[in-house]
């Protein structure tokens, strides 16, 4: 049996280990909650610009735009991969690049990828995916400007002709326990419709085309923060379980360790008292 | 008059503005226009500028970013990339912004294209402008 100095370290590493966990649990839940938050503002903001698009979209007008228009010929794709800042936070990375890898050994086109997140740059390397750029500086809290930097660098690259289509490799956020890799389509753009075009003649000022321009920037920027924020969600979800199923793991672990150490100790007084009656006994034996 | 017109501007990050106010200035791609109570179903595309609202409390300056505003029953909503009431600008940062973005526009050499350099060039003036027509100096 391991002696009790021994138990009673590893007692007190694991309850170490234990408080770590669940600090981490707590500030996960924390930054969850926040970036919840994010989400609620930006889906009134997406149902308002949903509308204009409605409005611009549907019935007969049909304007071209150089966001929506499919490309004839679609040679280059670029994957944006949303992955994780850090690690500790179960199978979520791990999932979502196993995941991106399926989808680009299917690919036959000519494919770059674009990372966005911090974690494992080394395994991304290994894992054989073509980087092109990596955006490793967001933040747990996306926020507008992050967004941006990606969007306007993402449209510049599909402008330029680097890129023919970009899809979007995220976790969409199903709920706390459940995200499920997903892709879409970022551009060219295939706004969803929803077909009741509204009763209202409206003016278009200065013309329907710049509006559309306008609003076509706004969504994309826009839907980059969204999926920036939903894979953040899903991120901090999943940290959030991982710690917590690892602190029950020891709060099981010290009920082991205690009850281990409980045995030790009784096994150490009862040889102690063993050797005393034995030693009591010889003195007797000797007396007589 | 009576402040009739509820304006709300927007971003993905938030509502920046909502209040009531009797008139509205909005800068649009074809030049600013006046928006007064009862104003026709409008949709405009809003470009770098300044958005002003009058209303028996004062005036109010807002800078703004590209957008879109959709005008309709008295209810003006504007949709913007960014957008900053002239009391939160701080002056030094878009006089900053302004210096550095004509540095990159008479740099030909640099990396930086003139389509995005210009972008930071008008936003910068939007900023100063919504700072200087609030008459915060």
């Amino acid at each position: 049996m391991a002696n009790m100095r021994e138990i009673r370290a590893r007692i007190s590493s694991v309850k170490n280990t234990q408080q770590i966990t669940k600090a981490m649990k707590m500030v996960a839940a924390a930054k969850l909650r926040r970036t919840e938050g994010g989400m609620a503002g930006i889906r009134a903001f997406a149902q308002q610009s949903q509308e204009i698009l409605d409005e611009l979209l549907t019935g007969e007008n049909h304007y071209s735009n150089r966001f929506l228009a499919p490309r004839k010929e679609v040679k280059r794709v670029c994957y944006v991969l949303f992955i994780g800042s850090r690690g500790l936070c179960g199978v979520y990375n791990h999932a979502i690049l196993r995941y991106a890898q399926d989808i680009l050994a299917q690919e036959k086109r000519d494919a770059t990828v674009v990372v966005c997140g911090r974690w494992g740059r080394d395994v991304i390397a290994h894992a054989g995916l073509p980087v092109s750029k990596t955006f490793a500086e967001l933040s747990d809290t996306p926020n507008m400007d992050e967004a941006l930097q990606v969007s306007e660098y993402l449209k510049r690259m599909y402008l330029s002709g680097e890129a023919d289509e970009i899809h979007l490799i995220y976790q969409h956020f199903r709920s706390a326990l459940q995200q499920i890799p997903s892709t879409m389509q970022l551009l060219p753009a295939t706004p969803e419709r929803s077909g009741d075009g509204t009763a209202n003649d409206y003016i278009f000022e200065p013309d329907a085309e710049s509006i559309l321009e306008n609003v076509m920037q706004l969504y994309l920027n826009n839907t980059v923060l969204s999926v920036m924020l939903e894979a953040k969600v899903g991120e901090q979800a999943a940290r959030m379980t991982a710690m917590s199923t690892a602190t029950d793991a020891t709060t099981e672990l010290i009920g082991e360790l205690s009850l281990k150490m409980n045995r030790a100790r009784q096994a150490a007084i009862t040889t102690e008292i063993a050797e005393i009656v034995g030693g009591a006994n010889a003195l007797k034996k000797a007396k007589k | 008059m009576k402040d009739q017109i509820h304006l709300r501007i927007v971003t993905a990050g938030g509502t920046v503005y909502d209040g009531q106010c009797s008139y509205v200035e909005l800068p649009l791609e074809g030049g600013g226009i006046g928006v007064l109570s009862d104003h026709a179903p409008t949709i405009g595309a809003v470009c770098d500028g300044v958005v002003k609202s009058r209303s028996d409390a004062g005036e109010e300056c807002i800078a703004v970013g590209q957008g879109v505003v959709n005008i309709a029953h008295n209810e003006i909503i504007v949709l913007t990339r960014t957008a900053e009431c002239a009391e939160n600008i701080d002056v030094q940062r878009a006089a900053d912004a302004e210096r550095r973005a004509r540095e990159r526009l008479t740099d030909k050499n640099g990396e930086w294209d003139t389509m995005r350099a210009e972008a930071a060039l008008y936003r910068a003036i939007a900023r100063q402008n919504a700072v200087r027509m609030s008459g915060r100096e």
